[in-house]
């Protein structure tokens, strides 16, 4: 503890010395979270994502494009642009035509992160149901399925037990997994819900049944849905494990 | 007949021309005649009158063999043979030993006795026909007189086994007498390793006794390093541990309790030491040397202790030998500012590559933010600075700063280990971003010495120091052929798919390429200090190490954003994968090669070196300079003391068509035992280039690590074979030696047997006795 509070000093003072600069090297660089648009109800929290970015470039060292970007399966373009993918319904998705499918497929395939986040927050309803044919027939060889809690992806910035949303409904995430690494994490608890915040500061929607703690815990799945994107297993890494080790200690005691 | 005058044997032959086709038919006919003959009488019930007609007609089928066969009588006139005796002398080189300084050599010893026994030879020659041999690592014929006149002692291994079983093969069919072998039993081949049963029933089975003169004696004192136990390679940064055993035999003056160093040298320079006690009674000592090889590469290794007074043989007291220190894994260091997906896609080649070992550290958290949650909370851990750029460094192949700055992680009191790291052989590549270059404070630091780009004098608006626009870079003539940026083998072809991959977003503004550096892609539009095109790619070699330079932290997009019809992805692989291999050096991307046709040799071999020299495209350059210079490298034992490598030899010349220079070592002076260094120097594109490479002239070997004489193994080899063991002082005398076996025909004369009348007599009688019988008996 010392040693890190040292050098976090340290490093505040040194860091006040470095050229500082204005911007990256480009816009285009930084963490878009893009969401995909859909005939429909494609944008049910409106404010959520652009919330989650300024939460991620105020807690960590990503550098994000604040304003939500849209995304269309059919525009490859813009596709190739943003390899973090976000979409959410609370309705039954559209039937995706087969040429959006392999579009997307391709996109994860070739390095892309889809979350697929149920504003619905009702397993087995009209959402849950569209959301398990897409993904069934993006990759039907490998299947949706639980994400264990020791997966990486609880760990990849903050010491998570469970997932949580504007809901609780679901006690766990679920991902397909392709070449190793998780290309989709569905949630079926509102992520998006518990993060909308509108202009004037006010939360949107209430979170259940864990009010505000709840809600800290939905913006820090979203941080780590983000940081696993852009670090991969990172944190699997064997420099970590003790420290993370002892830390789950410290947290179950 | 009456030829024993002439003729002194005889035996019968067969004249007749029928062929063993012929003679088999003319036995079975004679068979079915008696056969029915027999049968034709069984119906005669007095037996005597049965018996008298099959005698009669067995003797006329007789006879009538006899003509057919034409049987002769062979008269000879014959000589005995006489039989060889194979006489074998040890010229190993252990036959160069005195036990006691001052005193003859074994070889002389041999010599000696050889000579003594000159009057027992020459009656042996008598009978026999003496054939003289030298054997050590083979068998080779030669004469008395050249073993009386001088054998050389060189031979590097003593086969005892194996030479008798060559032995045998010469006289396959050919008899031998008996075998005599004058030596110093310090065998290390076959008999050796064991002499059990199984020697045993070989020696008997070579059917002739083998009679074994000892010229050794009791008495040696010597010190060795009698065994070396190592791999031919090991793998860097993996614990190498290397057994030897210090073999003390006798014991001179003041040896007792003595405490020996063993030293362990790695081209020249000690590694390690470890010590021996001499013991009473004690002759093997065993000692172990652990290190971990740092480097990739070639290197001689000797282990040698420290001559003694009184001490037979100075050569044993070292051993050299060959160490390759090989690759298991190439261990990289990814350091970066920030996680983005730059990072990502990086990792993600890295971590899938089964051939990296990656170490990684990420900053995730700006170092400005005061997080409320506590730290236990999280999953992040302090960066190990000291650990890291101090301890560990040196055990990286290649490191990366990927938009890292080191400003706020106290990293700057060890950017000069960073520096020396790159100068011993490290491999840095730096990647571009807003924390990189000169916005990430790199400039006038000991890193920004070794960058292949020079950087602005820091401050400044940052604007200046970034350019955000998109842009397609664009290969340089030396990044068309470069293996760095070699996506395809086709030069056009490398340079279209270049031109297809998607464009950078924005790139680190740098003042220009530092000299020496080589520019391997550039901005299309944007100019560097001196108004050319802006480097973007640039690599360039910095003390032993290379440095790569990306001044763009998007080169990610040529791996997701690349759709190019079947080369999805592949060109950020491609690139990245190639660029780890020119960083770390790897040696199939040299462009100066040395090779020796064997990497060890034996004494008096030569050595045929040829060094390559490669153009950026990687293909042959003819026409380069190139100086060779060839140095040995010193021992501990060499009298000089020297511990700089010692030139023996230099050439300079320029390299053919095929972009080879050529050359030979040790045809004149021959080159002595120990380790050699290759190291040629060119020129190649403006850059000087070097390499080196090592070989090894091998000593005596195995001759000198165990150099007692046995009495022991003479004495089993001849009881085991049926001969007789001679010691030192004693005669040949009278030997076991069988007689010849073989035969030479002088003259011979046939003398017909069957063309006698009373032979055509016998068979007419028969046949007219049986005939006369049978009528008179009433048979039809």
């Amino acid at each position: 503890m010392l040693r890190c509070a040292c050098l976090l000093v340290a490093a505040v003072v040194c860091g006040l010395g470095a050229p500082r600069p204005a911007h990256a090297l480009g816009e285009r660089d930084k963490l878009a979270i893009a969401q995909v648009a859909y005939p429909g109800n494609w944008n049910p929290r409106a404010t959520g994502t652009r919330r989650l970015a300024w939460e991620l470039e105020k807690r960590t060292a990503i550098e994000v494009v604040r304003e939500p970007v849209e995304v269309r399966l059919s525009d490859e373009a813009t596709l190739r642009q943003h390899p973090f993918l976000y979409l959410a319904g609370q309705s039954a998705l559209p039937s995706f035509d087969d040429a959006d499918v392999a579009r997307l497929r391709r996109h994860l395939q070739a390095g892309g992160f889809l979350v697929v986040d149920g504003a619905e927050a009702r397993p087995g309803g009209d959402f849950d149901r569209s959301v398990r044919a897409l993904l069934a027939r993006l990759f039907p060889r490998e299947p949706l399925q639980r994400i264990a809690p020791e997966h990486v992806i609880y760990k990849s910035y903050y010491l998570l037990k469970a997932p949580v949303g504007r809901l609780a409904v679901v006690p766990y995430l679920e991902g397909v997994t392709h070449d190793g690494r998780l290309v989709i994490v569905y949630s079926q608890n509102d992520l998006g819900g518990a993060w909308a915040r509108d202009n004037f500061g006010q939360w949107e929607h209430e979170v259940l049944p864990g009010g505000d703690a709840q809600r800290e815990m939905a913006f820090r799945l979203g941080i780590n849905l983000a940081m696993y994107a852009l670090c991969l297993d990172y944190k699997t890494d064997q420099v970590h494990v003790p420290f993370i080790l002892r830390r789950r200690q410290w947290q179950s005691k | 007949v009456n030829a024993a005058a002439t003729y002194d044997e005889w035996h019968l032959v067969s004249l007749a021309p029928w062929g063993r086709l012929g003679q088999s038919l003319a036995i079975v006919c004679a068979c079915v005649i008696i056969v029915f003959a027999y049968k034709a009488l069984a119906a005669e019930e007095r037996a005597s009158r049965r018996w008298i007609l099959l005698g009669l007609r067995l003797g006329a089928v007789t006879a009538a063999l006899v003509l057919f066969f034409e049987p002769a009588m062979r008269l000879q006139n014959v000589t005995r043979v006489p039989n060889h005796v194979a006489v074998l002398v040890d010229v190993s080189e252990s036959m160069r030993i005195a036990e006691h300084a001052g005193e003859p050599a074994r070889a002389e010893r041999a010599r000696s006795w050889l000579a003594a026994q000159k009057a027992a030879f020459e009656q042996i020659g008598r009978e026999h026909v003496l054939d003289w041999y030298t054997y050590g690592s083979r068998l080779e014929p030669t004469t008395g007189e050249a073993l009386l006149a001088a054998a050389p002692a060189r031979a590097e291994a003593t086969r005892t086994r194996e030479a008798l079983a060559a032995l045998r093969g010469r006289y396959d069919g050919r008899d031998l007498a008996g075998v005599i072998v004058v030596g110093d039993g310090a065998d290390n081949g076959r008999f050796a390793a064991a002499f059990d049963a199984e020697a045993g029933d070989f020696l008997r089975a070579l059917d002739a006794p083998v009679h074994t003169a000892w010229v050794g004696k009791p008495g040696l004192t010597d010190v060795a390093i009698a065994r070396v136990l190592a791999d031919d390679f090991a793998f860097v940064r993996t614990s190498v541990t290397i057994e030897a055993v210090v073999r003390v035999v006798g014991r001179g003056p003041g040896w007792e309790g003595k405490t020996l160093p063993v030293v362990l040298r790695r081209d020249g320079v000690p590694v390690k030491v470890a010590e021996v006690t001499v013991e009473p009674g004690r002759t093997d000592y065993k000692v172990a040397f652990s290190f971990t090889p740092e480097r990739v590469g070639k290197y001689l290794y000797e282990i040698a202790t420290p001559l003694l007074p009184g001490e037979a043989i100075v050569e044993n007291n070292a051993r050299t030998f060959l160490l390759k220190v090989i690759r298991d894994k190439i261990r990289v260091l990814q350091v970066t500012g920030r996680p983005s997906w730059d990072v990502r896609f990086l990792r993600g080649l890295l971590k899938h590559d089964p051939n990296v070992d990656l170490i990684a550290f990420y900053i995730l958290r700006t170092p400005t933010y005061l997080d409320l949650v506590p730290s236990e909370e999280l999953s992040l851990i302090p960066f190990p600075t000291e650990e890291l750029f101090e301890e560990q460094l040196r055990s990286f192949d290649l490191v990366f700063l990927q938009n890292f700055n080191y400003g706020p992680y106290g990293i700057g009191a060890y950017l000069g280990e960073i520096k020396k790291y790159v100068d011993e052989g490290g491999g840095l590549a730096m990647i571009g971003g807003e924390l990189s270059f000169t916005s990430g404070g790199w400039s006038k630091t000991p890193v920004a010495d070794v960058l292949p780009v020079e950087l602005y004098d820091g401050g400044g608006p940052a604007e200046k120091l970034i350019d955000p626009a998109p842009f397609r870079m664009q290969l340089t003539p030396e990044g068309r052929a470069h293996p760095l940026t070699a996506l395809k083998l086709d030069l056009a072809q490398n340079k279209a798919r270049w031109a297809e991959l998607p464009e950078l977003n924005g790139t680190n503004v740098v003042v220009r390429a530092r000299p020496g550096a080589t520019v391997l892609g550039v901005h299309p539009t944007r100019k560097d200090a001196d108004g050319k095109p802006l480097p973007v790619l640039t690599v360039s070699e910095a003390g032993k190490g290379r440095v790569l330079a990306l001044t763009s932290d998007d080169s990610w997009r040529w791996g997701f954003a690349d759709r190019a019809g079947d080369e999805r992805g592949r060109a950020y692989q491609r690139f990245w994968e190639a660029a780890m291999r020119w960083l770390i050096r790897d040696p199939a991307l040299s462009f100066l090669r040395i090779e020796t046709d064997q990497p060890e040799y034996g004494r008096g071999q030569k050595v045929q070196v040829t060094v390559r020299a490669l153009g950026t495209d990687y293909q042959p350059l003819a026409g380069v300079k190139l100086d060779v210079s060839v140095a040995r490298i010193p021992t501990l034992l060499d009298v000089s003391g020297a511990a700089r490598p010692e030139p023996i030899a230099s050439k300079s010349g320029a390299t053919d068509e095929a972009g080879e220079l050529t050359f030979e070592l040790g045809a004149a002076p021959a080159l002595g035992p120990g380790g050699y260094r290759i190291t040629a120097r060119a020129t190649l594109s403006g850059r000087p280039a070097e390499e080196d490479e090592v070989f090894l002239v091998r000593g005596a070997g195995k001759e000198l690590e165990e150099p007692e004489a046995r009495d022991d193994l003479w004495k089993a080899i001849a009881a085991a074979s049926g001969g007789s063991y001679r010691g030192v002082g004693e005669g040949l005398g009278e030997l076991k030696l069988w007689p010849p076996r073989v035969v030479r025909v002088n003259q011979h004369r046939d003398v017909e047997v069957w063309s006698r009348w009373w032979m055509l007599l016998l068979a007419a009688g028969c046949l007219s006795v049986n005939w006369a019988l049978r009528r008179r008996w009433g048979y039809a």
